[in-house]
Order: structure tokens, then sequence, then C-alpha cells
């Protein structure tokens, strides 16, 4: 699904350049569950950004669904990741202003979905993530696992063939975070490629591989159990 | 998507309290004045445009060069209107329009002192007019029709039909009611009743032009040279002005009546409106900007779901443009309310319609409004990357300088207007309070009939101790208005002088009700029974000094002067006072006795009991009414001298007023400015000042830290508001001959009045910040 050759970034300020990922090869095969590991600062998260299409690379090559996407203008990569691409974050990223049943009709929206359908793609997400009676509240009103259940329903509404997750459970509680786990362990049972990152081994043992990383360089990478 | 983007914006309006009250008022306030003055401009535009031949209608005048500037004339012979007509094929209709001031009465004896207007059969044909009785057609089929107003038909003949009706007008000539027009307020062609008649040469003409035909300016050429005036020597030539350029346009000396607009004023009222929009613009933009860290996160997650910049453009717009539609709404609200108040302002009676163009208006403010104060954090925002905005924006660097440049232009602007108001003000201060060379003060004008015989009404005034003197002169003595050219006078090396002088006629005891000074040889003298000594043949005339100047001899007493109205023979020489506004340089006068002009009596009072004074004036005139020595039918109408004097700088007033509301408005918006940036400030560096008070900072010290970087920013903006205020204020008061200097004092004053309040608005909000317990800020970073 996704192959990167020699994947660099360098952020360049007036006084400091920092190379944040350094020749990164990675592959990330369709029904993966891939979770990147390291500590603060070694680039897990611009490699993150990356693979969502979020950012370009500086150098390197960046293969997403069969197409070289590392020069896309933004236009081509907005059109690419919304009807591919799913994102849940560590702090939710909800939008204080829209309803819980707004917030996971926003992806709809950008993809021109019409109202019935949208409707009705927002309510079966909701039920899935077990938050329908929630649709009417506002993300202040919720406790933090609810939001990122709200955040997931987002994620998922479209269908994404991919889900990138930063730090899902970071925020949350043991008992919220293991939910989430669920969660994402359940969509990706259903076929949906995860790549997720985080700081918890608990976590990454739910994955089936294992990349760890230091220095914006992939230090090792170990497979945990096979795709089914 | 457009109704998720209004769910969104109403509820972050809803959601964000203080700053949408201060967007949405700041932004009313601006939406308001220019409302104000677009309709007012509309108003002005469409003065005598409504005609349905408006731009084929032209007025004939006359123009000629003289001393370097135009001279113009709108009274045109009768006989030069209907030489153009059959001379030229391209007139088709030709009128004119003679307006006098006069008592008319009905058979039961009601009456009015109305506009009476002298016209030709053509009016008609050439001025449509909404006829509430009768028609135009039949008008003038009857001798001695005339057609009067909607308003004089009220007041003659109440509720009842008019038609048919009969009135009489001034002495011996009585009417019959054909019609009743409709007159509008917004045109020249007015009438309270209209009837054929000459125009005796003291009219005012109109040509229609016809629409096919083209009126070149060959044909102007030629139709300039037709002679119109009494004056054989005249080398004046006939102008046609568009009657639609009219009220605009026209130079000060071809008005015939006061209700003249002034386009120089309008074009200022316009863009001091469009200044306050502009700050009112830049106080939205402000708080949108200080808010664009909070609104980053939102920019971040659309970003991500696949928003396109387009979408994230439209998603700011549509929040300033709802904003802007409901300060459009406030104003609209309000304009009904505002609008007398605003009519006295400036001086005109404004009607405000729900019409096409009034929704034309509104549609145009709102999207200027929204689109300008939206744009910014519009392509801001949605050219931010969406990790950094996910990241969250601090309101650190370059953002924080623009919003001090933009609250700098707001003080700018503030201080530009304050100033300007300041420097009007002293101006008029200085009009109305220096010496003018006589003595205004408590004297009331008596407008009178009278010619001859007045005398017995005067001394009967003058029995009364509280009145100290009165005169019968042709108008006030700082208005002058008669003005002459072509001077000779025997032994004049120059031969004929071609110098503009002006004349006054006056009694005798004008010197003394106004206080003037004679400085040699005497003042007209009592007794006299027409325009001269009883053993002279010539006119005696008083000049003042600047006219002895002129002739540059020592003795000009007993000299003898040629002049347009005849021979005059100089008796005495009165010390230089101002005659003519503070806009003209003193200049050569006349005064000499003519009782068949001087028909307003001056009258000087104590400054005590001043309304038993006034009753006693009005009893003696309703005693001579009755004594058939006054006219019987003629109101009494006795005003004070200093309206008169007042009114003649009304322009000025109306400026001072205007920029005055102006001045408190864009301070007020400014201030709105100062606490919506400082309560950004505070919530941003919140930390700091825990900080700062833990490590011993006193309030004072808080405050300080604040204080400082407004003060500097107030400095600033005088500085660069100075040479813009010079150079407006130098440039109008040009206009004036006798003026103020500009003392750098004004400017001192202001900038320490704008740091005062800048500073009383904003400690209250660091007083409370600085009060906050520190720990409390430190726990929430």
């Amino acid at each position: 699904m996704i192959r990167t050759i020699n994947l660099t970034k360098i952020f360049r300020t007036e006084e400091v350049e920092t190379t944040a990922l350094n020749e990164v090869n990675l592959k990330v095969n369709e029904r993966e569950f891939l979770a990147i590991m390291g500590p603060s600062g070694c680039g897990k998260s611009t490699l993150l950004n990356i693979l969502g299409l979020l950012d370009n690379p500086t150098n390197g090559e960046l293969y997403f669904l069969g197409h070289e996407v590392a020069r896309y203008k933004e236009s081509e990569r907005t059109h690419l990741r919304k009807a591919n691409i799913g994102f849940v974050f560590q702090s939710f990223n909800l939008i204080d202003e829209l309803t819980v049943f707004e917030n996971v009709e926003l992806p709809l929206l950008y993809m021109k979905v019409p109202a019935g359908e949208r409707k009705k793609k927002v309510n079966e997400a909701l039920e899935r993530m077990g938050i329908t009676l929630r649709a009417k509240h506002f993300p202040q009103q919720l406790s933090g696992g609810q939001q990122q259940r709200v955040a997931i329903a987002r994620a998922v509404v479209v269908k994404p063939k991919l889900i990138l997750a930063d730090e899902p459970t970071g925020n949350l509680d043991s008992a919220n975070g293991a939910e989430v786990m669920r969660l994402l362990h359940d969509l990706n049972g259903e076929g949906t490629t995860i790549v997720m990152v985080t700081h918890s081994e608990e976590n990454a043992d739910e994955a089936h591989r294992i990349v760890r990383m230091l220095d914006g360089k992939i230090l090792t990478e170990s497979i945990k159990k096979n795709i089914v | 998507m457009l109704l998720h983007y209004l769910k969104i914006v109403i509820r972050s309006i809803l959601r964000e309290k203080m700053y949408s009250v201060i967007s949405i008022f700041g932004l009313g306030i601006g939406v308001i004045c220019s409302l104000l003055f677009l309709v007012w401009l509309r108003y002005e535009l469409s003065y005598d445009n409504f005609y349905k031949k408006a731009p084929y209608i032209y007025r004939v005048m006359e123009v000629e060069q003289k001393e370097g500037r135009l001279n113009y004339n709108i009274r045109i012979k009768e006989q030069a209107l209907e030489t153009l007509k059959e001379t030229f094929p391209q007139v088709e209709q030709v009128t004119y329009i003679r307006k006098e001031w006069m008592t008319l009465v009905n058979v039961e004896g009601n009456s009015v002192y109305a506009a009476f207007c002298n016209t030709n059969k053509s009016f008609f044909d050439i001025f449509d007019f909404k006829f509430i009785e009768g028609s135009a057609e039949n008008a003038f089929n009857t001798p001695g029709a005339a057609v009067i107003s909607t308003k004089v038909a009220r007041v003659l003949f109440g509720n009842t039909p008019a038609f048919g009706k009969q009135f009489s007008a001034g002495v011996n000539s009585n009417y019959t009611v054909t019609g009743v027009a409709e007159i509008p307020e917004n045109t020249h062609i007015s009438f309270d009743a209209l009837a054929i008649g000459p125009g005796f040469n003291h009219n005012v003409a109109y040509m229609l032009v016809n629409k096919n035909a083209k009126f070149t300016d060959d044909i102007r050429i030629q139709m300039s040279g037709i002679p119109a005036t009494i004056n054989k020597n005249s080398k004046a030539k006939l102008i046609f002005q568009p009657l639609r350029d009219m009220h605009l346009h026209s130079d000060e000396d071809s008005f015939s009546d006061s209700n003249f607009g002034n386009m120089q004023y309008i074009i200022i009222f316009m863009i001091a409106a469009l200044l306050i929009l502009i700050i009112a613009i830049i106080n939205y933009v402000n708080i949108a900007t200080a808010r664009s860290a909070n609104k980053a996160k939102e920019v971040g997650v659309r970003k991500v779901l696949g928003a396109s910049r387009s979408q994230l453009v439209y998603r700011f717009l549509s929040e300033s443009l709802v904003i802007s539609f409901i300060s459009v709404v406030i104003a609209f609200c309000l304009i009904e309310f505002l609008l007398p108040f605003f009519g006295s302002i400036i001086g005109t009676h404004i009607t405000f319609h729900y019409d096409l163009g009034t929704i034309a208006i509104a549609v145009g403010i709102c999207l200027f409004t929204g689109l300008l104060s939206g744009s910014y954090a519009a392509f801001y925002m949605s050219s931010l990357n969406p990790i950094i905005a996910l990241k969250g924006i601090s309101g650190t660097g370059s953002k924080e300088g623009l919003r001090k440049i933009l609250l700098g232009a707001q003080f700018s602007l503030s201080i530009i207007i304050m100033l300007c108001t300041l420097i009007v003000y002293r101006q008029l201060n200085y009009v109305m309070n220096t010496d003018l060379g006589f003595d205004r003060a408590n004297v009331l004008k008596l407008n009178t009939s009278l010619w001859y015989n007045c005398e017995d009404f005067q001394n009967e005034l003058e029995k009364n101790p509280d009145i100290i003197s009165t005169t019968m002169a042709s108008g006030a003595p700082f208005n002058v208005e008669w003005g002459y050219s072509n001077v000779s006078w025997a032994n004049n090396p120059n031969g004929t002088l071609d110098m503009k002088f002006y004349q006054l006629c006056s009694d005798y005891r004008f010197a003394k009700t106004f206080g003037m000074e004679v400085a040699e040889g005497r003042y007209i003298q009592p007794g006299w029974s027409w325009w001269q000594d009883a053993d002279e043949e010539s006119v005696s005339l008083v000049i003042n000094e600047t006219f002895k100047k002129y002739m540059g001899v020592d003795d000009p007493i007993g000299m003898e002067i040629n002049y347009m109205m005849g021979k005059g023979k100089i008796i005495g020489v009165v010390k230089d006072f101002h005659f003519r506004p503070f806009k003209e340089a003193i200049s050569p006068l006349i005064i000499s006795y003519n009782p068949e002009v001087t028909a307003n009596m001056y009258i000087k009072v104590s400054s005590d009991n001043v309304q038993n004074t006034i009753k006693y004036i009005e009893d003696t005139y309703n005693k001579f009414k009755k004594d058939g020595t006054l006219q019987k039918n003629r109101p009494f109408m006795l005003t004070f001298l200093e309206d008169e004097y007042r009114d003649m700088y009304k322009n000025e007033f109306r400026l001072m007023k205007i920029l005055g509301i102006f001045a408190i408005i864009s301070l007020f918006i400014s201030c709105m400015g100062v606490v919506s940036m400082v309560s950004f400030m505070v919530e941003r560096r919140s930390k700091e000042i825990a900080i700062r008070k833990i490590n011993g900072a006193q309030m004072s010290d808080i405050m300080h830290l604040f204080v400082r970087e407004f003060a500097i920013l107030v400095c600033i903006s005088a500085i660069i508001a100075s040479p813009v205020t010079l150079y407006l204020v130098s440039s109008w008061l040009d206009t004036f001959v006798y003026r103020v200097s500009i003392s750098p004092l004004i400017f001192i004053i202001v900038v320490i009045f704008v740091l005062l309040i800048t500073i009383l608005t904003l400690s209250t909000q660091i007083y409370r910040a600085a009060r906050r317990n520190p720990v409390i800020s430190l726990r929430n970073e």
C-alpha cells in the first residue's frame, strides 16, 4: 500500500537545520497493523504526517496505492487523502463549535456526499463507536474517551483504506485507552490498514509489526503476528 | 456547505461573546455612518433628477471674466429667451421663474407668507409635477389662473378641495386655483403659488433642448452670443448649465436659494464616513487576527479532513459576512431613529425609503465590509500548513506587529479627525468672537415692507428704554451682497477702474445702531427726503477706508464718483469693517441712502428683558398694522441677527458638528480596539505576568509593562497623523482670508487626551490580570 525509498525530511529555519527523517525505507502492506515507536523527537510524527500526505518529503520517493506522490501539489494530496486516509490524534482535534454528529459528518461534506447518505453513514459510524446518544452534544460536554471515539468515528466514516493514529491513547486513562485499541483492532480486522505511532509497548504489541526509530532513522523492525 | 458554515459562524459568535459584541458593535457604528452618508449622497444626487425631461433641461446663465474670476449672473431677460427659441431650432421650449415672497390671502381671510412665482405658459411643458387637483395641461388656460403647492393649499383651504377657489397675492391681484401640485423637497424649481406673469428681468431661466437635436459646442458658442442683460456694455456670454448639475456644481454666486449643495463638503464627509468604516474594519481584522490562534486547530482539522484552500477561504469570509450582515441589519433598524438627528446636523430633511436603491446600498456595504474585514483572516488562515495549524500557532512575532500597525492606524485616523475638529472649532470661534469693526450683539432684525414713513414706527419703538436704537438698511453690515464694478472719479489717472466694490444702503441711524466709527466727514444725515442732501443733486456717498486707499487721495470728501447707478459725492469715510464673510478680504464699499431698498429694520436692544422687548416690538407692529402704515397681511418676522451671522457659516458649523461626532466615534472604536488587543495580550502573557509577580513585580510594574507599549504606539500614531492633519487643515483654512494660526499646543493636547483615554481603557483590564493569583496562570500553562 505504501512504500518509501530513502525518504528524507529536513526542517530549515534561519539558524538551524534539523534532519527529521534520514533516508527512511519502509513498506506498509494492505490490511497491516503497523506500530511506530521511538523516543520523542525521533521523527515518528514527521513520518506519519508524510505517510498521511499532510507534508511532502525533502528527498526520496513515496508510493501510495501505486502512485508516486512525493512531489504532489497540496491540492492533489488533499484529493487523494480525503478519500483514502483517516486520522486519529492524541488530542482528538474535534471542532468545538460542531456537535458530535457534525464533527463526524465533516469529511463527508468535503467529499460532497448527498445529505441523506451522509446522515446514514454518520449514524452507522456513531453506532459502531457506541456514541449515538451523544450525537447532539458538543465536544466539551464529553469525556476524553468519548471524544476519542468521536474522532475515530470521524476517521472511519468515509471507510478509508488507511487509518493513521498518532498516539491515540496518549491522553486517555487505561480503560478508555484499551477501548480505543479494541476499536482500532476491530477496524484492522475488517481490512483497514492502520499505522499507529505510540509510546506504549502494550499497545504496540497489538500490531502485526513494530518499527523502532531513532534520530530520523529506522533502527529495527520486528514482526509480532502475521496478517490474516 | 453554506448551512454548515452559517451554523459554525453563529455558534462561534455566541461562544466568544465579548469579541463578537466588539466586532459587531464596531462594524455597526461604521456601517451606520457610511449608510447615513450614502443615503444623504443619494438624496443630494437626486436633486432635480426626477423630471422626465431632466437630461434635456438647461439653466441659462450669464458669465463674465472679471478680476481673474468668473462672475455669474442668473437673471436673464425674457427677451433673450425668446430670441434663443426663435433663432435656434434645437431649443424646444423656454421658461423662467421669478420668485417673490408675499402674503397670500383667501376669501375667508386665511393668509400665508409664501413664495409667489411668475412664469410663462411653457413651464409645465418642461417641468412635470404631480398634480393632486387639476392638471398641468389646463393649468394656465384661463386668465388669473394659479397653481399652488399642497402645503399652501392646506394652509389656505384646509382639507377641502382648493380647485376653483380664489386667493389674492400682494396688492390687488386675485387668482383662481386651477391646480394643486406636489413639490418635492429635492428640487430648486419650487414654488408655493405659480401664475403667468412677467419676469421683470429678475428671473431664473431654463430651456428645453430637443432630445433629437445635437446640442454641440458649436451651437453653444453661437447661442452664447445672444445679448441677455440690461447692461449693454456687458461682455458677458450666455452659458447653459445642465439642470442635473445645478445642485452640486454651481458657483456660489449662481445660487438662487440657500439650499444649494456643496460637492466639496459632500466629498469630505464621504471620506470621513469611509474612514470610520475603515477604522471599524481594522478593529474587526485586529480581533480576528488575535483570535486566529484559537481558530488554527479548526483550520488544521479541516485541512486534514480534505478541505481545499478555497473552502477555508469561504469558511472565514462567511464569518465576516455574517457579522457584517448583522451590523447592517442593526444599522437599518436604527437608521429611522437616527435620520432626523442626522438631518438636523447636516441641515437637510432626508426621508428614507426601502426601495431597490436602498437595498443595493445595503448589499454593497455588507459585501464591502464583510469581504474587506474577512479577507485577511481568510487568506492567512487558509494558507496555514495543517501540521503547524494543528500544533496551534502562537500569537507572537510578525502578527502582533501587524496588529500594532493596525491599532496605530486607528489611532492615527482618530487623531487626524480630532485635530481637524479642534482646528475647525478654533476658526469658528475666531469667526464668532473677532471684532468685526461694529457691534452686532443684541440686535434684532425685523423684516418689513416699509419704504417711506417708517420713522414714526422707529420713534415709537425707541420710546422703550430697552430699545437702544433702530435703523433701516438693505442688509446686515456683515453680509453686504450687492457687488458692482467700473468706477471712476475726477483726476483719476487710470480713467474708469474695473474695480469690484460693494454697496450698502442705510438710513442715518445705521452707524449709531452698529457702533461704527466715522473716520472723516459725516455719515448719512437725518431729514433727507430721498437719497441726498436737500440742496444737492448727486447721491451722497459714504465710503470705507479701503475705498479711499484705492482712490489714493488724502482727502476724498467732496470728490465725485461715477458708477453704474449714476453720480455720487463723497461726504464721509467710515473705518473699515468686515462687511463680507471672513473668506474675503475687506474690499471697497459705498454706503448710501435709498429708502426704496432699505426694507430691513435692525433694532439694538439691551440684554435685559429681551422677551418683554420683543413683546413690545410686536405690539407696536400690530398697532401700526391697524393704522395701515404696514402691509396688512404681512406676518411679524423678527429674528436674531446673530442667527443670520451664524447662518453665513452654516457649512463650516456643519463640518464642525459632523467631524466632532466622527471624532468621538473613531476614538470610541479605537478604544474597543484597545480593549480587544489588551485582553488578547493579557491572555497570551498571563504566564509572563505570573512569573514577574512571583519574582517580586508590583502592580505598578505590570501596568508599566503594558502602558509603555501603548504610549509609544499613540505617540508614533500622532507623529504620523500630524503632517496629514497639517495638510488637511491648512488647505481648509486657506479658504479664509482671516484665520487662526495652527498652534502646536493643540497637537500636544490631543495626544495627551488620547493617551489618557487609552491608559484608562487598558488599566481596568490589566488591573484584573495583574491581581490574578499567579499559581492559577501557571497551572493553566
